[in-house]
């Protein structure tokens, strides 16, 4: 039996979302000519392959297909996948959490080129919303 | 030392920013973010930005 799931999102950049991915504790790989499997047979060709989490191998049940208008798309059979602590992984939480996170990503960059340190110990995140604290010592306001 | 504070909102995607006090438009921290991200490309200041009153015209009655 079938479970695909295919879900759009925002995301453009490659780079962020990996990082994203990274951060959230996916194993993954990339390249030309990756075909999700999973256990039902969903086979998809994707630019991103995700293989599992650290504690659970998907079998390359999931991956994130590049459209032409350059956003990712989230496709595969999600069907059994869970995160590191237990909970079930839907196609919409994980495009939830890589877009929350991948933002996260961008901003450090961006926000670092502009002189801005990030504070860690003020850094606040649930299942609602990431918070991040920047900081630069000059005026300007 | 400037201080700003981004939330980003999981279901939508969307960043809000809060630099000491001031959230939204209106401050330059926020402003030079925004466009380092790419999220406002252009500003333009208008009157109402800085709560400057535009006179109104007083109608004028033709006493015969």
């Amino acid at each position: 039996m079938s479970h695909k799931t295919e879900i759009k999102t925002q995301l453009n950049n490659g780079h962020y979302l990996k990082q994203a991915l990274t951060k959230l504790g996916f194993t993954f790989k990339e390249g030309q000519n990756l075909t999700t499997r999973g256990n039902y047979g969903v086979h998809e060709n994707v630019d991103i392959l995700v293989e599992g989490n650290g504690t659970q191998n998907f079998n390359s049940a999931i991956g994130f297909k590049k459209q032409k208008d350059g956003t990712y798309t989230a496709v595969g059979d999600f069907y059994g996948l869970r995160t590191q602590d237990g909970r079930s992984v839907s196609a919409n939480m994980l495009k939830c959490e890589v877009t929350a996170h991948s933002k996260e990503a961008e901003l450090n960059e961006r926000l670092q080129n502009l002189g801005f340190v990030n504070d860690p110990a003020n850094r606040k995140e649930n299942s609602d919303f990431i918070e991040v604290t920047f900081s630069r010592s000059n005026t300007g306001m | 030392m400037e201080e700003v504070k981004v939330r980003i909102d999981k279901k939508t995607g969307k960043m809000s920013f809060d630099a000491n006090g001031f959230v939204g438009e209106g401050c330059s921290v926020i402003e030079e973010i925004e466009m380092q991200l790419g999220t406002v490309t252009k500003h333009e200041d208008k009157d109402e930005r800085y709560q400057y009153e535009i006179p109104v015209p007083a109608s004028q009655g033709i006493m015969g």
